[in-house]
């Protein structure tokens, strides 16, 4: 990169770090520290919910599947809105008026101890293994793209997060997510006009798109109804529906950025902000990987996006076979381009399947050069997807706007780490040290074992970010293993506020129930976006039932009691 | 000021929840014929 872009980088997040180390002023309790006092206007605590869910691999990995899909995985987000409403309606008041630092703390005051516990736990185990692969999948990326190794970049990424989580608490994450978001939409659309304006003179707006029509990539809706689909508009109004409200409603990295705001109103006012504009913004983003596609169709793209692994192809004994792809490569495109221009001049069915014909042509090459490159490195995971907007950012935009988006990227990944260190933090202090160890401390030592916390969370995060690229498949067992969590811990504040009668016994059995039968659920191929609506089902049906069971029993055996968690509170 | 009750904690919210499914709705029905249009 330019030294002025490397400048950019450098001082956007010094100035990011220093502002979040200004936070610390008044943050000396723990509410102020965990919940900011619950201060935080409704705006900044709605751009500080849809910072922490737009990573850097939405940045880089929706942005490609844009770029090779098209717009289908919009359909993922269409159950957010609606998901949004229920829980304003629904949970958010419990959280709100119960005055929690956590999710599961509301658990304890609806069921017991050991429900709050389980619940905490699982978050603390899928979170705090997922906080790795936040760092590590996007450092992988840009380690390449600004030629430094993977653990450098991982530091790059990992520590300002963590010196401004540990000081600032979450006021800094709040306050630095709204700077970020700020960032982010701006560089996205400053991109959005650049490649507009960057289309050649002879084709229009309308006809680039037209282009990226005719291969199906502005297909955004697909009425198919299939299980086994993930991106159809079934999958995402339903298992987006309940994966969306497990992870604004019951995953506390995301409960905690609308506990901190200032009142009941402003929490709920939070949450529809999301609702309001997520879709648009996710629309945004893909719109940015379907206009670099057509951006590549006038101007020629690198056969594969990451250089490295090319230059290491080159190097190796198969040197050969990727200069006579690359020759092919070129052929196939000038075929394209042609095709293209003759869609463009004269719009015909036939025109269109010469193109389609021609792009297929060119896919099924750039296939064969990932294949090589797989073979070459071992990298069995190698996706050039992911390396296309870094690559088209380095390339083609001006000095200025390529430090500009490179920092937006890697600060992307940082505020979402951040918000997951402080929410770990947060449970692992409230939920199991405050609850068990040392109930009755000032909060001058909570303060500091949580900073502790939050410092531990963030090297663990760091260390499994490192090793990740060498753990590989494990790592996908891992985050496989926590997505079966998710409608299952959902499932659990459903039947807390769903059914009176319900109690601890059939909330904790009917978590593992939910667990269990998620488990076996997937192993029969169902998309994934639906097993949170096998878990709410598991848990709620379950649930019910052992509480009932147990209630009779208690009846039967005389002692007469209600109990101890019935009732709605 | 813990979590001080606001005024407007009770003011009715329910136009934004018809306005969300309302700006889904178009937001669906624009996506669709986005993709009808560039065919």
């Amino acid at each position: 990169m330019h030294p002025v872009d490397w400048a950019i980088v450098i001082g956007v997040m010094t100035w990011i770090v220093w502002d979040g180390l200004r936070r610390t002023q008044g943050r000396d309790k723990l509410e102020g520290y965990f919940l900011a006092n619950r201060s935080i206007p409704w705006w900044a605590a709605g751009l500080s919910v849809m910072a922490t869910q737009l990573s850097a691999i939405t940045m880089i990995g929706t942005t490609g599947q844009g770029y090779s899909d098209g717009m289908r995985f919009i359909q993922f987000y269409f159950g957010l809105p609606l998901a949004m409403v229920i829980l304003s309606m629904t949970l958010v008041p419990f959280f709100y008026r119960a005055k929690v630092y956590t999710a599961y703390e509301y658990l304890e005051q609806r069921f017991d101890a050991k429900t709050r516990s389980l619940t905490s736990f699982l978050f603390l185990l899928s979170r705090g293994l997922s906080c790795g692969v936040i760092i590590s999948a996007p450092a992988v990326v840009m380690s390449i793209m600004l030629g430094l190794d993977v653990t450098a970049t991982a530091f790059i990424i990992g520590v300002p997060a963590i010196i401004y989580t540990v000081f600032g608490g979450v006021q800094a994450v709040t306050w630095t997510d709204v700077k970020i978001m700020v960032l982010i939409i701006g560089g996205l659309l400053a991109t959005v006009i650049l490649l507009v304006l960057g289309m050649p003179d002879t084709v229009g707006f309308a006809d680039a798109m037209h282009l990226a029509g005719v291969t199906g990539r502005l297909n955004a809706i697909d009425f198919k109804f299939d299980v086994k689909e993930t991106y159809t508009i079934w999958s995402g109004l339903l298992g987006g529906l309940f994966l969306s409200m497990g992870y604004f409603g019951a995953d506390q990295s995301q409960v905690q950025r609308y506990l901190t705001a200032k009142s009941l109103h402003a929490a709920r006012h939070s949450l529809l902000m999301s609702a309001y504009w997520k879709i648009p913004l996710q629309v945004l983003v893909l719109l940015v990987g379907v206009l670099v596609y057509c951006f590549y169709i006038f101007t020629p793209p690198p056969m594969l996006f990451n250089r490295v692994h090319e230059e290491r192809v080159m190097q190796s004994d198969r040197a050969g076979d990727y200069k006579a792809l690359q020759e092919r490569f070129d052929s196939t495109l000038n075929a394209r381009r042609a095709a293209a221009d003759l869609v463009t001049a004269t719009d015909t069915p036939e025109s269109q399947a010469a193109y389609l014909k021609a792009d297929a042509d060119l896919k099924a090459v750039r296939g064969e050069a990932a294949a090589l490159v797989k073979s070459v490195s071992g990298d069995s995971s190698y996706n050039d997807a992911n390396y296309v907007f870094p690559t088209f950012i380095q390339t083609q935009l001006p000095i200025g706007l390529i430090g500009l988006m490179m920092v937006a990227i890697i600060l992307a990944a940082t505020d979402s780490i951040a918000a997951e260190l402080n929410s770990l933090s947060t449970a692992t202090v409230i939920d199991f040290y405050k609850r068990y160890a040392k109930p009755t401390a000032s909060d001058a030592h909570y303060l500091m074992v949580s900073k502790w916390a939050t410092a531990f969370w963030g090297v663990f995060a760091s260390v499994i970010a490192i090793w990740a690229s060498e753990l590989g498949s494990l790592i996908e067992v891992v985050n496989k293993f926590g997505s079966y969590f998710y409608g299952s811990i959902l499932g659990v504040f459903f039947l807390a506020i769903g059914w009176k009668r319900a109690n601890g016994t059939g909330a904790s059995v009917g978590v593992i129930a939910g667990v269990a039968l998620v488990a076996i659920v997937a192993r029969y191929g169902v998309s994934y976006l639906y097993l949170n609506v096998v878990g709410v089902v598991g848990v709620m049906v379950t649930g019910i039932i052992v509480s009932e069971l147990t209630r009779l029993g208690k009846r039967d055996s005389g002692t007469g009691s209600r109990e101890s968690g019935t009732g709605n509170r | 000021v813990t979590g001080a009750a606001d005024e407007r904690d009770d003011e009715p919210i329910a136009h934004h929840y018809v306005l969300v499914l309302v700006v889904e709705a178009v937001t669906l029905t624009a996506l669709y014929l986005l993709s009808r249009w560039f065919r």
